[in-house]
């Protein structure tokens, strides 16, 4: 038998306490761990998503909005640009993988996106069964659209005006479907890729305008400079998505700390009801502790008893906060935003659970100190006669 | 026989700014020795005096082989592990703890790996796991006097062992320190007039 073996009988005997403290402070390091790992996977989302996007041009309107529409294709476009304006823009030396985009109608209120092959050339694929569209009116289906509305390569749909579902058909337009694409990037989840002739037909009666044109620039003098041209020189709006999204990151960062600051708090209650708990339970059984002492039992051997019920404690929170990981990661689907990926690398990358961790047991084994010191400040003779 | 408890000039301050006289004592190897005296003597706080849970106001305690007490110094640091065992006026078991489990405390205490209690001597050796505080007050003392054996120190104190006992109880308890004084020196305090026949010497305390 050893302190550890000791202690724990001693929390056993007081379970249901001991359990309850655990959880309070479990809670309070699974929002820690949480908000951490949020913050750190979607600015990992975010930045893999926008990996070979340095340039969005849009129409004017909120850069965030923009972002959201065109790269994560989870929000409203800001409008239409036109096409002959960017094309002037398209043919600058230093653009590379220019990506020109056309926001059609929907289908089943799943988003058809007239795009070149650019765009799709760069969609991460798991699988594509079929091929891409080579015409007009040609659409490659995502893999879950094609489980939900039961379509196959080879069968036709029309979609219906704008995003929504409801602003009525195209009925005479009909799309057919030539390929079914699986991707693992959550922004593509939900798709239907149509070229941009497709989008212009079923509008013929509009101009022929782009939603947003997307590009990459490897020379970082352009990188920096060309939005600002591009915003003074025209009526278009020109962003670079990596300062937005720094910007994104610093908002989400300060949603962050409000979350951080709680859990921050329920960890520090729940070290001062450990604290708490120790102190009353020694308090109770004094004598337990005195007669160690009268047996011959050492400082050295009670420090080993008192900081090791915190200890246990400590690692019964931790094992419960991880429990709650685990959980907190299969059940994703249910509270994670649409378009949000979680990345299970990141998730247990448990390198940056240390400093925490540190502070767990530091916290359990801080507020075993002050019992054990009062403890030592007992007259033994007095505990054993008195109790 | 040849003496393996010593104590002189033994005095301890009370909180009440009385102080507590002791006389000398002497207890030799193999002897069962009664410490009588009225309620409020003094009798318990000369036991923790000289088992070093009460500080020493002036005197001193020798124990053969382990080394001396002294006032204003700290206990010898094997003083209780080594030198002597202290059995309080109750068990004090550890309540989550079974019975096994306490008399493993008390050898962890003592730095023993293994408790080699060997509890078929008091027929409790099915009641083990159970838990200690779940035995007849009687079987207590008698668990806590076996407790007290772990280690084999020269030296036992039992403070008030008998106060809540029966009549056979009592008498069980004190067979049991008879057939363990042989190679320790026993001091038991108490008021039971019950004690006298089992012991080899009485003392008084005034």
């Amino acid at each position: 038998m050893n302190a550890l073996s000791f202690a724990f009988k001693a929390l056993w005997h007081r379970k249901a306490t001991s359990v309850f403290i655990a959880l309070i402070w479990a809670l309070g390091l699974l929002g820690l761990a949480v908000t951490s790992r949020l913050e750190t996977n979607v600015e990992a989302q975010l930045t893999r998503t926008l990996e070979g996007t340095d340039l969005l041009v849009v129409a004017k309107g909120s850069p965030t909005q923009a972002i959201l529409a065109n790269v994560f294709h989870v929000d409203q476009a800001t409008g239409n640009i036109s096409r002959a304006e960017a094309d002037k823009w398209l043919s600058h030396p230093d653009l590379r993988n220019v990506r020109r985009l056309a926001y059609g109608d929907n289908f089943q209120g799943v988003r058809i996106l007239g795009c070149d092959s650019a765009t799709w050339n760069h969609v991460p694929l798991r699988a594509l069964e079929g091929r891409w569209p080579e015409a007009a009116l040609e659409v490659v289906i995502s893999e879950a659209v094609a489980q939900k509305s039961g379509l196959q390569i080879g069968d036709a749909f029309h979609g219906s005006h704008g995003t929504v579902d409801d602003l009525g058909d195209h009925d005479h337009h009909d799309y057919r479907v030539v390929g079914i694409a699986s991707s693992p990037a959550p922004q593509w989840a939900e798709m239907i890729w149509t070229p941009l002739e497709s989008v212009w037909a079923v509008h013929e009666d509009a101009p022929e305008e782009y939603t947003a044109v997307l590009a990459a620039i490897p020379n970082p003098m352009t990188r920096l400079m060309l939005p600002g041209q591009i915003q003074r020189t025209s009526s278009l709006m020109a962003i670079s998505p990596a300062m937005e999204a720094n910007r994104m990151v610093g908002w989400m960062n300060q949603g962050g700390a409000v979350l951080r600051l709680l859990s921050i708090l329920l960890t520090v209650i729940a070290a001062l009801s450990m604290f708490l708990l120790l102190q009353s339970h020694i308090r109770e059984r004094l004598s337990d502790y005195a007669l160690v002492r009268a047996m011959g039992g050492t400082w050295g051997q009670i420090a080993g008893l008192v900081l090791g019920q915190n200890l246990l404690l400590a690692l019964l929170a931790l094992g419960l906060t991880y429990m709650g990981l685990a959980l907190a990661l299969n059940l994703s689907s249910i509270w994670v935003p649409t378009g949000v990926l979680l990345y299970e690398d990141l998730w247990w990358n448990l390198g940056q659970d240390l400093p925490w961790i540190g502070l767990t047991l530091f916290l359990g084994l801080f507020a075993g100190l002050g019992p054990w010191i009062w403890l030592q400040k007992i007259p033994l003779h007095r505990a054993l006669v008195d109790s | 026989m040849s003496h393996v408890l010593h104590s002189t000039e033994l005095t301890v301050d009370l909180d009440n700014g009385k102080r507590l006289i002791f006389p000398e004592l002497h207890l030799n190897k193999g002897e069962l020795v009664l410490l009588q005296g009225a309620s409020g003597s003094g009798k318990s706080t000369w036991m923790h005096a000289i088992a070093g849970l009460i500080p020493l106001a002036s005197g001193s305690v020798h124990i053969e082989g382990q080394g001396s007490l002294q006032s204003g110094k700290k206990a010898p640091k094997q003083w209780r592990r080594n030198g002597l065992s202290f059995m309080p006026q109750r068990a004090f078991f550890w309540n989550s703890l079974s019975l096994k489990g306490n008399l493993d405390l008390a050898a962890w205490c003592k730095g023993l790996h293994v408790a080699d209690a060997d509890l078929d001597t008091l027929g409790l050796a099915d009641k083990t796991s159970q838990a200690a505080h779940s035995l007849s007050l009687g079987e207590q003392q008698r668990v806590s006097a076996l407790r007290s054996f772990l280690g084999n120190a020269p030296v036992l104190l039992a403070d008030e062992p008998t106060a809540s006992l029966d009549d056979s109880n009592a008498e069980a308890l004190m067979t049991l320190f008879k057939e363990h004084a042989g190679d320790r020196a026993i001091l038991v305090s108490s008021h039971d007039q019950r004690l006298a026949p089992f012991v080899d010497r009485i003392l008084h305390l005034a």
